[in-house]
């Protein structure tokens, strides 16, 4: 009997312990993803979406010359 | 030439990328460049999607007609924060480009090497004081930027000291290329310089920025290289075949 009591103490916190995370904003994550998302807003035309999956970060590359005298062969 | 093109081909099929030059590029020593006045090395630099070049002071020594032509030839600016045109004290070009490249916006500010260019009636200003100007304007419209600079490398460190919101000074000239990043440790600024203007040798290298910003699109890690054009580097047969048109033009026009 106290055993049963101790079970539906335990199963009462777990149902208590849901609610607040959803009250919070956390959502409950899929296997493989991580828990928390980047969000990031861009502008496309006129109206502003909202990308889940935005990148956390920017790569691009440089690439320059200089003093290349309009040579077509340098050094063969 | 036709290898640097099959490299670019290749550096735009991974990824975005923002191609530059930082002057003295147009003409030197050798045929076709100096038999056609600069017109081959434009054909090549369109064909390979160039973004913006620097105008440097051998560029203006063609002359104001026929840079001028070159300028309109070209599909993309020529950059220079500090030639001015003797008559009026107006600026000849745009002083700087702001380009998007994916999300970011990439600022590319130009600055001349001083050079007494007073019989093309333009006039070379102080590249210093036509950054130091220019900089918290551009910054302000863009993420990242970047100074393509003629100006020799004791104005590059200057301007890399004193002159806080540039994230990279691409430089050229007669120096030692800088197999390293110059990073000024008060205001952040990266120097380099790829190629080096030498007989025989210029244009043989591309300098690479592989540069990482943050999701607020902050420069937070960067990485360079030289890459050399090797024969290992297969010919761009687009532009092998422009090579041998332009050699035609200059054995003609010779």
């Amino acid at each position: 009997m106290i055993y049963l009591r101790r079970s539906w103490i335990v199963i009462l916190m777990l149902v208590v312990a849901g609610v607040f995370l959803v009250l919070m904003g956390c959502e409950p994550s899929a296997a493989g993803e991580p828990v928390s998302k980047a969000t990031q807003t861009s502008r496309d035309g006129e109206s502003a979406v909202v990308a889940s999956s935005a990148p956390m970060t920017y790569t691009l590359n440089l690439l320059h010359t200089n003093d290349t005298w309009g040579y077509v062969d340098p050094c063969g | 030439m036709a290898r640097r093109a099959t490299y670019v081909k290749q550096a735009r099929a991974n990824g975005e990328i923002l191609l530059l030059d930082a002057g003295d590029s147009l003409v030197g020593d050798e045929d076709p460049a100096n038999a056609t006045r600069g017109a081959s090395s434009i054909d090549f630099m369109n064909r390979m999607g160039y973004d913006a070049m620097a105008v440097g002071s051998s560029d203006l020594l063609l002359g104001k007609t026929v840079l001028q032509e070159r300028r309109s030839e070209a599909q993309f600016p020529f950059l220079s924060a500090n030639v001015v045109l003797s008559a009026t004290g107006e600026l000849w070009f745009e002083p700087y480009l702001v380009k998007e490249v994916g999300d970011v916006r990439v600022g590319v500010l130009g600055i001349t090497d001083v050079w007494d260019v007073s019989a093309q009636g333009v006039r070379v200003t102080d590249p210093f004081s036509a950054t130091a100007g220019f900089v918290p304007e551009l910054r302000g419209k863009a993420d990242l930027v970047v100074v393509l600079s003629r100006a020799g490398r004791a104005v590059d460190q200057r301007i890399a000291a004193e002159v806080p919101g540039i994230d990279f000074i691409i430089g050229g000239g007669p120096y030692d290329q800088t197999y390293e990043t110059i990073e000024n440790t008060e205001t952040g600024t990266v120097t380099v310089q790829a190629d080096r203007a030498l007989r025989g040798h210029a244009g043989r290298y591309f300098g690479v920025f592989e540069v990482t910003l943050g999701a607020d699109k902050k420069r937070i890690d960067h990485a360079w290289q030289i890459k050399s054009m090797d024969p290992e580097i297969a010919d761009d047969a687009e532009i092998a075949d422009r090579v041998n048109y332009w050699r035609q033009q200059a054995f003609q026009k010779g």
